[in-house]
């Protein structure tokens, strides 16, 4: 009996597998993608191929999502016989979904990336959609530039297009205005990370019940401000974010990395950082407002300080101490895939280059419906604000335009300086480049070590830079247990990857 | 020949109404359970998504390395392991102690209060219960540091960076989170006991604590061998929620802080790889039905009616 | 004896008494917290006597009145009907494995308990339910994965027929010509209302509280129940109000958000409901049925 009973439930599961995996081809939405195929020549009379498009959102799916997916088909349908079915998903869950979905095969053509583009091009999650584009989404590529175009091939061929919006990084450390202005704090004093000690002290010596740097909860004092090319994944970086050479090292070990914490320590014993800071459950910018703090580090873009003070609620100004820099992290943050299960990439494609170049798509993706979910300002262009009685709260469709295509092309909304994209196109240009810009790394034949390492990683580097604890203690502890993990085998692999990636760059 | 089958037809008809009612709850476990099951061997294989989940390379014990490679590795199997096993023996001791005090309560009304109040932890979300614990153990504004410890004329204490605080700190929580539940489980087999015996008892002159001990006890001791022996069986496991949320994910009380659930999501957080996911699923459960074959065994041999199987 | 007895009521008592306080005292902290302004929550942490109280986060959830009222009904449907199905096949199932005389019954034991140390992960799980079955965005999908049934109960259930319902009684009643299945639910299941109420209780929580299928079997959220948007909101928050996140731009989007104190109150209206429905469970923990009568 017992034999029996585990055959035939080995069985039932070979069947239930079987299925599982024949399944993304016998689908329901078949139809469409059948008479597509054999039909490409009767083009007008054909049914139109949809792409449905999955995205994180941070909010409630908007009410009138489909009013404006129904307005995006229109022009879509008529310019490339293509419709789009919008398909958020809960920030919370779209990781595991994106992961199930691939596995089950089910419909979904395109998909966004955050930070992730390296780890789902090794796991084979994306189409190669590099050629395609070339020859038929010319659009895109133009509207990124070659360079930019160039950073998101691993292997020679792109899987992916970074949204348009700030491709490159500077990074420095934002403040409340009126308190710069009330102690006359002279920013061109501050040109390295040990200056802030100077700031630091004024601002204690003059508010004793507020500290000066403030983190996010899950974030390290120092946050995203970042002097290196972190490659990928910080295990193994270029120092001066990769403006000088393509020797990966281990950035905890580095002297840089040892005189920040010791800095960051030293700071934290003369009361500067909040105490709490390791454990802090709060947003920086909740803190700001309480008055508990008066300012943080943070990466930057043109337009930071006018935004981040929206969200304080008072005016901000921001001092800069590592240059513009764009690297492969700084581009590939948000991306856009074609799923490797697709089963039309070339009109999903064509769909992507609407996203990059029709005003009318992106702003419909980005804002809705003109004198629905917003209007444009009095006598402006580019310009748009809500509709009478309309707010943030209960506008019944937002998205996020950073996430999708080119945000050159979307409205601005009043608040923001009109010409902030223009701006910003400029800062990508001007930007400085990392060596290895364009370099992918791709973590498979180490994945161990680097699962071990970012455990590590997660036990000790927020309370390092949070200067909660005695760095001649807790530092040589940090890098015993990286070398513990692996970490050296990683950064092996990454210079052994990036040594050849530089070797067929430089040959092309 | 021909008696033999018959008799075994008999036996069959006669079981078959009691077959009947197990089928639905059988047939929900093979397809929640057994089927997925055979996806184990997800563990084995380098999932690449466009060679699709059967079609990806087999990798062998590749996926389970990590698991090990850590300098860690000891430190997180040990507490996962005495953890595990403090909860087992002071959670049942207290729930049952509670049980039989719930059961003296005499006024119906606070009874009820009791028994609606103490399942409450139960009910609040572990991310919620780690906001709480903040409150308590905040350097700057926690209770413990601004209330107590002044109280007590006892300087300010940096909780977050102590690990040897954290074992009684999570004990305490799960503890307080978990007693409920399981001591209504225990109360439930405790009002059923027929009150005869107690009866029978009293009249023999056997006092509160004698009852207790030979007719209580001994009554529910099938119920505490079962929970005893699940217990034993997911000791390789623990609660995610309670060794993440809870301390805040700080990395300087690790030590006592940091068991296998933690350490796998910390390392997979970014790739999300769901062959080494697996893997330590995999892990996790070889090694709890071991132990778990064994202690069936030694109950076995002790009291045949109180094993599992 | 009396004298003792009175002492022990006395204990039983003061014990309980302290522990129901350590059970109410944070979650009274949580309902002032989630009363309390967001920066006096920030300046002075949580305390029973915030500077400054805001019903911020109410007003915020109110805002979301609509959406959270579907998912109560959705919630409240899916604990019904789940905690009425799990009840009668977790005791059918139980029920056998209890009889001593029963053919195979500890192999079926074990086919219980294994479930119980392996499973299959969530990619085959999700595989068989959604190839298989095709429940994905369907109200199945909250009701059956991973929910509808556990071994856990199963086992205590039997566990608890086993100790407490003497087999002379069935034997008994098969004498007296009732058949095995009419046994089972005239005799059997009134002597356990206790046990019955107990796994009520538990399915009842568990389905409540159940968050994880409506993010997995889920993508249309119009059907998702009330913890599922709770979890949602605070996981939002949560990434939003974290640094780490790759996506730094992300930040834009946690422009309003009164973090803390939503936090809060979402947790408190989550709790309210279940903790109203508890005396429902309670009615049937009623002491000291006689089984001696029925013999």
């Amino acid at each position: 009996m017992k034999k029996k009973m585990g055959w035939t439930s080995l069985l039932l599961a070979l069947i239930l597998t079987l299925s599982a995996c024949s399944g993304s081809g016998s689908n329901k939405d078949n139809g469409a993608v059948n008479s597509d195929s054999n039909g490409e020549s009767s083009e007008g009379s054909e049914k139109p191929y949809e792409v449905v498009y999955a995205y994180p959102t941070f909010d409630n799916v908007p009410v009138d999502i489909q009013l404006v997916q129904d307005e995006i088909n229109e022009i879509s349908k008529a310019k490339i016989n293509v419709t789009v079915k919008l398909m958020p998903i809960s920030n919370s869950a779209y990781g595991n979904q994106i992961n199930l979905m691939m596995s089950s095969g089910e419909k979904m053509d395109m998909f966004a990336m955050l930070g992730n583009y390296n780890t789902q091009v090794s796991k084979g999650m994306l189409h190669p959609i590099g050629d395609i584009m070339e020859e038929n989404a010319q659009g895109i590529i133009d509207a990124l530039g070659p360079d930019y175009y160039n950073a998101t091939k691993v292997d020679g061929v792109s899987f992916g297009v970074p949204s348009i919006r700030d491709l490159a990084q500077d990074y420095g450390f934002v403040m409340r205005k009126d308190l710069a202005d009330k102690y006359s704090i002279d920013f061109s004093q501050i040109k390295t990370f040990d200056d802030y000690g100077k700031l630091f002290q004024v601002l204690k010596s003059n508010e004793p019940d507020m500290v000066s740097a403030a983190n996010a909860s899950g974030g390290s004092i120092l946050g995203t401000y970042r002097t290196y090319d972190q490659l990928g994944n910080e295990l193994g970086v270029l120092l001066n974010n990769g403006l000088d050479d393509l020797k990966v090292v281990n950035w905890f070990a580095s002297d840089e990395y040892e005189n920040m914490v010791r800095k960051l320590r030293e700071w934290y014993l003369d009361g500067y950082l909040l105490k709490d800071a390791a454990t802090t459950p709060e947003s920086t910018q909740a803190v700001l407002k309480s008055g508990k703090a008066a300012g943080y580090f943070s990466q930057m873009k043109p337009g930071f300080e006018s935004q981040e003070g929206r969200i304080v609620g008072q005016d901000m100004v921001a001092v800069r101490t590592v240059s513009p820099v764009a690297k492969t992290d700084t581009v590939t943050n948000v991306a856009l895939g074609v799923s490797a299960k697709s089963e039309n990439p070339e009109k999903t494609l064509q769909f992507l280059n609407l996203m990059y170049t029709d005003k009318e798509i992106v702003n419909l993706i980005d804002w809705g419906i003109e004198g629905k979910h917003y209007v444009k300002a009095d006598g402006q262009d580019i310009v748009i604000r809500y509709p009478e009685g309309v707010t943030g709260d209960n506008v019944s469709y937002k998205n996020y335009g950073w996430m999708h295509g080119n945000q050159f092309l979307s409205y601005v909304f009043e608040g923001d300086e009109p010409d902030v994209y223009v701006n910003m196109d400029t800062f990508n240009k001007s930007a400085s480049k990392s060596k290895a810009l364009g370099f992918t790394f791709n973590g498979d034949p180490v994945k161990n070590e680097i699962a071990a390492s970012n455990a590590v990683l997660d036990q000790y580097k927020r309370v390092l830079e949070s200067g909660a604890v005695d760095v001649d203690k807790v530092l040589p502890e940090f890098l015993k247990k990286l070398t513990g993990a692996g970490i050296d085998k990683i950064i092996a692999e990454k210079q052994n990857q990036l040594d050849k990636w530089a070797a067929s760059n430089s040959a092309e | 020949m021909g008696l033999n089958t018959s008799r075994r037809w008999n036996r069959f008809m006669k079981y078959s109404p009691l077959t009947l009612l197990m089928l639905p709850g059988l047939a929900y476990l093979l397809i929640n359970n057994y089927m997925p099951m055979f996806g184990m061997f997800i563990a084995f294989k380098n999932i690449n998504y466009s060679k699709g989940i059967l079609g990806s390379d087999w990798i062998g014990f590749k996926n389970f390395e990590y698991l090990f490679k850590t300098s860690d590795a000891f430190i997180i199997t040990r507490n996962t392991i005495l953890y595990n096993a403090t909860f087992i023996i002071i959670g049942t001791i207290l729930a049952i102690v509670f049980a039989i005090l719930l059961n003296e309560v005499r006024k119906k009304v606070l009874s009820r209060f009791y028994q609606s109040v103490i399942v409450l932890p139960h009910l609040i979300s572990f991310v919620v219960v780690g906001y709480l614990a903040y409150a308590a153990f905040s350097m700057e504004t926690g209770f413990m540091n601004k209330t107590i410890l002044p109280l007590l004329g006892i300087e300010e204490i940096s909780w977050y960076t102590e690990p040897k605080y954290w074992p009684y700190i999570l004990t305490l929580v799960h503890l307080w989170k978990s007693i409920g539940f399981s001591c209504i489980i225990y109360l439930a087999s405790i009002i059923s006991i027929d009150s005869e015996y107690y009866e029978a008892a009293t009249l023999d002159g056997a006092n509160k604590w004698q009852q207790i001990r030979a007719i209580t006890i001994p009554l529910i001791t099938p119920v505490i061998v079962m929970l005893t022996l699940l217990g034993i069986g997911r000791i390789f496991y623990s609660d995610f929620g309670l060794f993440y949320q809870v301390p805040m994910n700080t990395g300087m009380i690790a030590d006592t802080t940091n068991v296998i659930d933690t350490y796998v999501y910390k390392g997979l957080m970014i790739s999300g790889d769901i062959g080494m996911a697996s893997a330590a699923g995999v892990y996790q459960s070889i090694v709890g039905f071991v132990l778990v074959l064994l202690a069936n065994y030694v109950v076995r041999k002790i009291n045949r009616e109180n094993a599992l199987f | 004896m009396a004298l003792e007895n009175k002492g022990l009521n006395w204990i039983a008592n003061l014990v309980l008494s302290l522990f129901a306080a350590a059970c109410l005292i944070p979650f009274a902290l949580l309902i002032i917290a989630s009363l309390s302004s967001e920066s006096s929550i920030i300046q002075n942490g949580y305390t029973f006597f915030p500077s400054e109280f805001s019903l911020s986060a109410y007003d915020y959830l109110w805002g979301h009145s609509i959406e959270l009222g579907r998912a109560y009904g959705i919630t409240i449907l899916i604990t019904v009907v789940g905690t009425a199905v799990s009840l009668a096949i977790t005791s059918a199932l139980a029920y056998p494995l209890s009889r001593r005389d029963m053919p195979l019954r500890n192999f079926w034991t074990f086919v219980v308990f294994f479930t119980m140390l392996f499973n299959g992960g969530l990619v085959p799980t999700y595989l068989v339910y959604t190839q298989l079955f095709d429940i994905k965005n369907t109200i199945f999908g909250l009701l059956i994965p991973g929910l509808l049934m556990n071994g856990f109960n199963v086992l205590l259930v039997r566990t608890f027929f086993l100790t407490s319902i003497p087999p002379a009684l069935i034997e008994a009643a098969n004498i007296d010509g009732a058949g095995e299945i009419k046994t089972f639910y005239k005799i059997v299941l009134p002597l356990s209302l206790p046990i019955m109420a107990t796994i009520g209780l538990f399915q009842a929580i568990s389905y409540w509280n159940d968050w994880f299928n409506g993010l997995i079997y889920l993508t249309d959220s119009r059907l998702f129940g009330i913890q599922t948007i709770l979890t949602k909101m605070i996981t939002d928050i949560q990434f939003l109000t974290s640094s780490s996140n790759a996506a730094g731009s992300a930040s834009h989007a946690a422009a309003e958000l009164p973090s803390t104190s939503v936090r809060m109150a979402i947790a408190a209206i989550g709790v309210l409901p279940i903790l109203i429905a508890y005396p429902f469970f309670q009615k049937y923990f009623v002491k000291g049925i006689t089984i001696g009568a029925v013999k």
